[in-house]
């Protein structure tokens, strides 16, 4: 079922073997993926396919150094890499979706329209605001949502349950009805 | 938002360490990531001929990255999720600085152009502006606006607007005084029929003593009653002739403030937004000046009834007043859990809108999957959401609307037991606590809707501001102070190391000098964004210069009449713009007072007379915002038969032959060739045909003048208008362009 010893075609579906795959970090951080036996691409860039739905699985492992940024093929579960290449992907998958998990929420305001917040994320603490809450907080599955705030950064509350009620009941407000 | 913010000491001290100077400073942002990932911090520094990144993780500031500026060849903003990564080019390949997330992606994106600047040998330009970049931020209090706004509604200066406006209106001030005293007569009026029937129960119901007054009293009540219409009718009258004009006024003002400001302004307010201020505003000051002599009414209503019952019997007086907070409470409580259901409705409404128009718009898709079934599942859906809500607002509605009105009546009921012990005691006559009753109806009304008086101010004021603001800009490209007159152009244009960006950071033009005599056809080419069309918005002044200067006939344009300058160039644009109108009305667009003969001569020479007079309506056929009906070809020779009227000394044809067929652009090409005999020309074309017949031809490339000369010359040059050529040549694209380019390439 994979193949990659040739150059794929754009039309066609590419699917990476994990474990031919070897994934590393240049020096000045770029991500090396070495196909075992075939080519070598300095530095490449991974997209998660389904960032919201399934986040780690279906990745696309595209040439970063093309400026059209073609895709060299897709890895379907990355849990077959080895355990280096794995680290890297997850790293870069790290550095490349920055959207903070809300931890806590320290204070929600609603003012003039715009909700202002003040949490507490995975990455750290943060303050933000969003407008248009109608459209900007979105639930994305049971009792999970995402956030856009008025810079277009996301953020993600992974459960609703766990956060404070006055601050739920508001993001509720603004969703399921 | 600066780039180039105070440094933190202990970077420095890094600095100083390195041997550079604070003042040798040029770029200075942080950024609000760290390394690892992590809300922090990291600073992007230029210095010292250096591009460097300085973390600072708690304990003091460490230097994890530096570049040399000469050795970086551009710079690439690369966009990930939420957050963009900062690269620079060193040997071709990409060297990453620094990420940062989107809430400063503004302003590092500046940064990285300054960078590429720097790395190429050429200063910043200018002082580094506090530019009103950030649009969505109160400039004052920090606060986020809402979409489009620029006004923050915390930190509105409530009393300077309403003094503006007023002035605004003085032509109105009159009607506003007379207004002013219709509605104190107005509430006078009201006050007397209480008084009327209190004389008429106690003087002549109850003790029967002046039974001959009975039809007196009841022909009084009857004389006020015309008198309170007559004067409803006289306010509210003179109170739309005033809101409406006054909006009237301002709207004209705006549309006129609108024309007058520069194109920099227009690229920065989208038209969606302009038109919003335009219309809605204007509308909601309409609304607001009615709603606003409403509250006039009330208020001295409140006043008038407080007066007059506190003067019949003070004591009773302070009972009304009891249940007065009451009230007002009620009424606010009820509107803070209204309004949000209101909102909710008119949203799940907006979306049942969205979902039917998608649909049917995409009928076709659906009916070709047969998806009929899921759509109206998806409808049917929202549908009930709809239903909901709606329901939510009726019930509510339904259920506190009479407990508000139960509280509005408590008054009464206190009045009616606290009055009528004192009936009973003898101390208050049935007269004045019938009265009492009839006055207290009337004041709880005003009372509750003091409440909302707030939220409609601030809504009002809002819009109010916003107009203001377009009305006080002031157009960036002003008039010199003593404009040299040029009736006559001879056509002489020159460009003497004009450097321009439309922001600073970002030098669209650069250094370009040329020199185009009277008569000629300059044919200008370039890639997409090089900076041609630039080098025609300066030509027409629609933007001033950053650095150098541009000479017609040998005078700066910037000391040149305006209206001299522009009615003496002509624009033929790659997107014809047709006005709604007739054709005739088009084309005489730039000389409105054209006679036919002008018109049917200006249309023949544009190739556009065969096609307009074979339509049923000829010359008088009506055309839309887009020119509907017209296809792209037609538009464009209408477009060129309007300049050939207007007849400007200078030509500019930006691209006019694009984007239409074979022979359409041979038909135009006919147009054109009539059209630029005489004139200086400057031709923006992709088309070899086009730009064969030039006398010389200008090569840009982002942003300089590489290559000038004639077609020949530059052939011989095989440089990037050589490349050219023979790109077309092997795409082949138009028999035309390549007899064309044949023939050129016959010059090598």
């Amino acid at each position: 079922m994979f193949q990659a010893t040739v150059e794929p075609k754009a039309y066609e579906l590419c699917l990476l073997d994990p474990r031919r795959l070897r994934f590393s970090c240049s020096p000045v951080g770029n991500v090396r993926l070495e196909i075992a036996g075939d080519r070598c691409y300095l530095s490449v860039d991974i997209a998660r396919s389904f960032p919201i739905d399934q986040q780690d699985r279906y990745l696309s492992i595209r040439n970063a150094l093309d400026e059209e940024r073609p895709e060299i093929g897709m890895i379907v579960d990355p849990a077959e890499l080895d355990p280096e290449s794995r680290l890297v992907v997850e790293q870069e998958l790290y550095r490349r979706y920055f959207v903070p998990r809300i931890l806590r929420i320290v204070r929600l305001k609603e003012e003039f329209g715009v909700l202002n917040f003040d949490v507490e994320t995975d990455r750290g603490p943060r303050e933000f605001s969003v407008r248009n809450p109608q459209e900007n907080l979105r639930e994305i599955g049971d009792e999970r949502m995402l956030i856009i705030d008025i810079d277009g950064c996301r953020y993600e509350i992974p459960d609703l349950r766990q956060v404070d009620r006055k601050s739920a009941t508001i993001l509720r407000d603004y969703m399921d009805w | 938002m600066s780039i180039r913010e105070p440094l933190p000491p202990d970077i420095i001290d890094l600095l100083k360490a390195g041997g550079i100077g604070e003042d040798e400073v040029e770029i200075a942002i942080p950024s609000d990531i760290d390394e690892k990932g992590q809300f922090g911090q990291e600073w992007l520094v230029v210095a010292g001929g250096h591009v460097w990144v300085f973390s600072r993780n708690g304990h003091g500031a460490v230097p994890v990255r530096s570049v040399p500026l000469h050795q970086i060849e551009g710079t690439d903003t690369h966009a990930l999720v939420s957050n963009v990564a900062l690269e620079v080019n060193v040997g071709g390949r990409p060297v990453p600085l620094l990420r940062y997330s989107n809430s400063v992606a503004g302003r590092f994106a500046r940064a990285a152009k300054a960078i590429e600047q720097l790395s190429q040998g050429h200063p910043l330009y200018g002082a580094d502006s506090d530019d009103d970049y950030d649009t969505r931020h109160c400039r004052s209090c920090g606060r986020v606006l809402l979409d489009g706004s620029t006004i923050c509604p915390r930190c509105l200066k409530k009393g300077h607007i309403l003094r503006r406006l007023l002035t605004m209106a003085r032509p109105y001030w009159g009607k506003m005084v007379l207004i002013t005293v219709l509605l104190i007569a107005g509430v006078a009026v009201d006050l007397f029929p209480p008084y009327l029937t209190k004389t008429l129960i106690d003087q002549v119901l109850r003790s029967g003593a002046h039974p001959e007054w009975l039809a007196y009293l009841v022909g009084g009540l009857l004389g006020l009653q015309v008198v309170r219409i007559v004067i409803t009718v006289a306010t509210a009258r003179s109170t739309t002739a005033v809101s409406t004009r006054f909006t009237f006024d301002l709207r004209e003002s705006m549309f006129a403030k609108l024309q007058q400001l520069s194109l920099r302004f227009h690229d920065r307010n989208s038209v969606g937004r302009l038109m919003t201020r335009v219309s809605q505003d204007t509308e909601e000051l309409t609304g607001f000046l009615g709603q606003m002599s409403h509250f006039a009414l009330n208020i001295m209503l409140i006043i008038g009834i407080g007066a007059v019952l506190f003067a019949m019997n003070p004591r009773l007086g302070l009972f009304i007043l009891v249940p007065g907070p009451l009230v007002m409470l009620a009424t606010y409580r009820f509107w803070r859990f209204i309004r949000p259901k209101f909102n909710r409705y008119w949203y799940a409404r907006w979306r049942i809108n969205s979902t039917l128009n998608a649909s049917l718009s995409g009928i076709r898709v659906v009916k070709a999957f047969a998806q009929e079934e899921r759509e109206a599942r998806r409808f049917g859906e929202r549908n009930r959401q709809l239903l909901r809500v709606r329901l939510d607002v009726d019930n509510s509605w339904a259920t506190f609307h009479p407990l508000v009105s139960f509280v509005f009546g408590l008054g009464g009921l206190l009045v009616w037991y606290v009055g009528g012990k004192d009936v009973l005691a003898g101390e208050i006559t049935l007269g004045t606590l019938i009265a009492f009753i009839n006055y207290l109806g009337m004041f709880y009304g005003p009372l509750s809707s003091l409440t909302q008086i707030s939220q409609a101010l601030n809504r009002f004021l809002t819009a109010a501001q916003r107009i203001l603001e377009i009305l006080d800009q002031e157009p960036e490209i002003v008039e010199a102070e003593k404009p040299v007159p040029l009736p006559r152009l001879k056509g002489d244009i020159r460009f003497e190391h004009v450097s321009f960006g439309y922001d600073r950071y970002n030098l669209v033009l650069r250094d370009v000098s040329f020199h185009i005599r009277p008569g000629e056809l300059i044919g200008i080419v370039g890639q997409s964004g090089a900076g041609k069309t630039t080098i025609v918005n300066l030509l027409c002044r629609f933007y001033d210069v950053v650095d150098g200067a541009i000479y017609l006939d040998g005078i700066d344009i910037r000391q040149i009449r305006q209206a001299d300058l522009r009615s003496q160039i002509g624009l033929v644009l790659q997107e014809p713009f047709l006005f709604r109108g007739s054709l005739a009305d088009n084309i005489a667009y730039a000389k409105p007072h054209a006679t036919r003969d002008e018109i049917i001569r200006a249309a023949k020479a544009a190739n556009a007379h065969d096609f307009i007079v074979r339509r049923p309506e000829g010359y008088d056929t009506l055309v839309g915002e887009h020119g509907a009906g017209l296809s792209g070809g037609e538009k464009q020779r209408i477009s060129i038969a309007r300049a050939i009227l207007h007849d400007p000394r200078i030509l500019i044809l930006d691209e006019a032959t694009s984007s239409v067929d074979t022979e359409t652009e041979r038909l135009i090409q006919e147009a054109l060739n009539t059209l630029v005999r005489g004139r200086t020309t400057i031709a923006i074309a992709h088309r070899l045909s086009t730009l064969a017949n030039a006398d010389r031809i200008l090569v840009i490339q982002r942003g300089r003048l590489i290559e000038e000369g004639t077609p020949a010359e530059l052939m011989r040059l095989r440089g990037v208008f050589y490349n050219f050529v023979q790109t077309q040549t092997q795409l082949g694209l138009v028999e035309k362009d390549r007899q064309v380019a044949e023939a050129l390439l016959a010059h090598v």
